[in-house]
């Protein structure tokens, strides 16, 4: 009874255009107040109980950072450095883009923090170059994939959070699938280089080059102090992200790039970013609450068990299952439903829990290209000024890529746990 | 019309409205950026001052949750929340509008509903302190009931001044 009213009314309430956070807090709210009749003091609680964390704290940071660093300056410098290392081969410009995206990965922890920042200044470089505007779309949206990906990761920070599983192992596990992933997306960008109009541009000089790089220099260092520094046990990763915003505040204010009014609009508009992805989270928490007081987690489990006993078929029914979610739900939202879910399944197959992070991460992202809904592409659509529906042909391949380096994150579990294990034991 | 339109409009952009508005921004920019900078104290006394700071992380986790209720008010106020919105621009507008009533009212429901509990629950464990920096629970739960009423009430400016759901739909929020 309690799971038909959840179900049922989350439908409508998703129907009319209520907000995600609402539409599962208010859905789970009926649930309760109607099947259970228990008492309604579980609404505080539970949304206290979501937020009392100290790790949740570095997604506010993480996204500080990276606008910080965007409006310091780093972003551009990055882009210029792709450009002069890359730009002389066949397809430089898309390429320098895909690297560009390696790198800011490295720094910020959100695709769209990075494709917007990237994509505005790559997307028109590339159309005046003579690329397809469907392939710029589809190499950018696809490379910002990496981003909560390759350390740090907002959405790692959130799994990590609800589960108990290290966050520190979780961003190192995530490099190595990371990287594949983009050196995937170069390949694939290679190879369909001369069907999207690419050209080569003429090769800077070394001393260009070194020029480029030297002003690259301070951005490279984040990575440095974030990753370096969790892995030392200097910090947290919350508190690797304090000191991430003070660095890019200190290296913003230091090219003259701040200023106090743009700062204060920067800060306010973190605080609204991730106020609405966590009050999300607190909806989620309520909703998810009820799958597992209801026993539907339970019955979900059976049921795959009653459907396969081998890990490899239950983790491929789990990528189908988390794709087509991924295709319409947004990644934090999704995440947090099912990972109630997917925890117990872990446990029955015996999957390596951060090796299975990973893989749920990297399929649910995949969400940000697929239609009906990939805000990924749509915003560079957006900034290329075509229409998202004429995009899918050129987006095709870059998703297929993205299908298959997730799978074989499913089913390599070196990809995933050799670096932890080397860095952590 | 057009007269009565900008009438509607002027609500939110009312004095009253403003006031609150850029109270709510200092307070929101004042929370996030001291996140930052207690967290930075605290990794600067571990190692530089070798002492640790008992009452920060408490602190900050406290302040992660006014942060996100406050954060959550103007996310309202700006139409940043994440909505999916199947029916705009697939019905007529008059449907439309209807559509978007319902759906502010359900929101001014839920938050009804969870700032009346989060009121209750906080009021009763007012005698309960903090672990570390012994402040009163009732300041740390009040952010639920403080940040619902202000969601509520950004909900009801917005739809009253026929900008509810604005630019909602994901692609404007996140761009």
């Amino acid at each position: 009874m309690m799971i038909f009213i959840l179900f049922a009314t989350f439908a409508v309430f998703l129907l009319v255009g209520l907000p995600l956070a609402f539409a599962m807090g208010l859905s789970a709210i009926a649930a309760i107040f109607l099947g259970s009749g228990q008492s309604l003091f579980i609404i505080p609680q539970r949304i206290y109980g979501s937020l009392d964390s100290f790790a949740l704290l570095a997604v506010p940071l993480f996204i500080l950072a990276g606008e910080l660093m965007n409006s310091g300056g780093i972003t551009e410098r990055i882009v210029r450095f792709s450009r002069s290392a890359m730009g002389h081969f066949k397809g430089g410009l898309a390429q320098a883009n895909i690297l560009s995206n390696m790198f800011m990965a490295a720094l910020s922890g959100s695709s769209l923090a990075d494709l917007s920042a990237i994509g505005s200044m790559m997307i028109p470089a590339m159309a005046r170059e003579g690329y397809k505007k469907s392939f710029a779309v589809a190499v950018t949206s696809c490379a910002a994939l990496m981003a909560p990906i390759i350390p740090p990761s907002v959405i790692a920070v959130i799994y990590g959070s609800i589960t108990g599983i290290s966050i520190g192992a979780l961003f190192l596990a995530g490099a190595i699938p990371g990287i594949m992933a983009g050196l995937g997306i170069m390949i694939l960008t290679r190879v369909m280089a001369s069907k999207s109009g690419a050209k080569a541009m003429p090769r800077g000089s070394w001393s260009q080059f070194a020029g480029t790089g030297l002003s690259a220099l301070p951005a490279m260092a984040v990575p440095v102090i974030i990753v370096g520094g969790i892995l030392s046990g200097i910090f947290t990763p919350t508190e690797a992200g304090a000191v991430a915003v003070a660095y890019a505040l200190v290296f913003g204010i230091m090219t003259r790039k701040h200023n106090a009014g743009g700062l204060y609009s920067l800060i306010i508009s973190a605080g609204v970013t991730t106020s609405s992805a966590l009050l999300t989270l607190a909806g989620a928490s309520l909703f998810s609450y009820v799958l597992v007081a209801s026993g539907f987690a339970q019955a979900t489990l059976d049921l795959l068990v009653a459907t396969t006993d081998t890990p490899w078929q239950a983790m491929l029914l789990v990528f189908l299952i988390l794709v087509v979610l991924g295709m319409f739900v947004e990644t934090v939202s999704a995440l947090i439903l099912v990972t109630p879910i997917l925890i117990p399944i872990v446990g029955h197959y015996g999957f390596n829990e951060i090796q299975f992070g990973i893989f749920t991460l990297m399929t649910l992202v995949m969400g940000g290209l697929t239609p009906p809904v990939g805000i990924l592409a749509m915003v560079a659509c957006r900034i290329a000024g075509i229409e998202y529906g004429k995009t899918f042909g050129m987006l095709t391949p870059f998703i297929l890529w993205w299908a298959v380096a997730t799978l074989l994150v499913g089913f390599v579990p070196a990809l995933t746990t050799w670096l932890p294990s080397m860095v952590l034991n | 019309m057009p007269h009565d339109k900008e009438n509607r409009r002027a609500l939110a952009q009312s004095l009253p409205v403003r006031i609150i508005r850029h109270a709510l921004e200092a307070t929101v920019a004042a929370v996030v950026f001291s996140y930052a900078m207690i967290i930075c104290t605290q990794v600067f006394y571990r190692y530089v001052l070798n002492s640790s700071l008992v009452w920060s992380e408490e602190l900050v986790r406290y302040g992660l949750l006014w942060g996100v209720m406050l954060g959550a008010a103007l996310a309202s106020d700006r139409n940043a929340h994440v909505a999916l919105d199947p029916l705009r621009g697939k019905v007529s507008d008059d449907t439309y509008r209807i559509v978007s009533w319902c759906s502010g009212i359900l929101v001014i429901v839920f938050c009804a509903v969870t700032a009346w509990y989060g009121w209750q629950y906080a009021y009763r464990i007012r005698l309960m302190h903090s672990p570390a920096s012994q402040i009163s629970m009732i300041y740390v739960y009040a952010a639920i009931p403080v940040g619902c009423v202000l969601i509520a009430f950004f909900t009801i400016v917005q739809l009253f001044s026929g900008t509810y759901g604005a630019n909602s739909s994901e692609e404007e929020l996140l761009a």
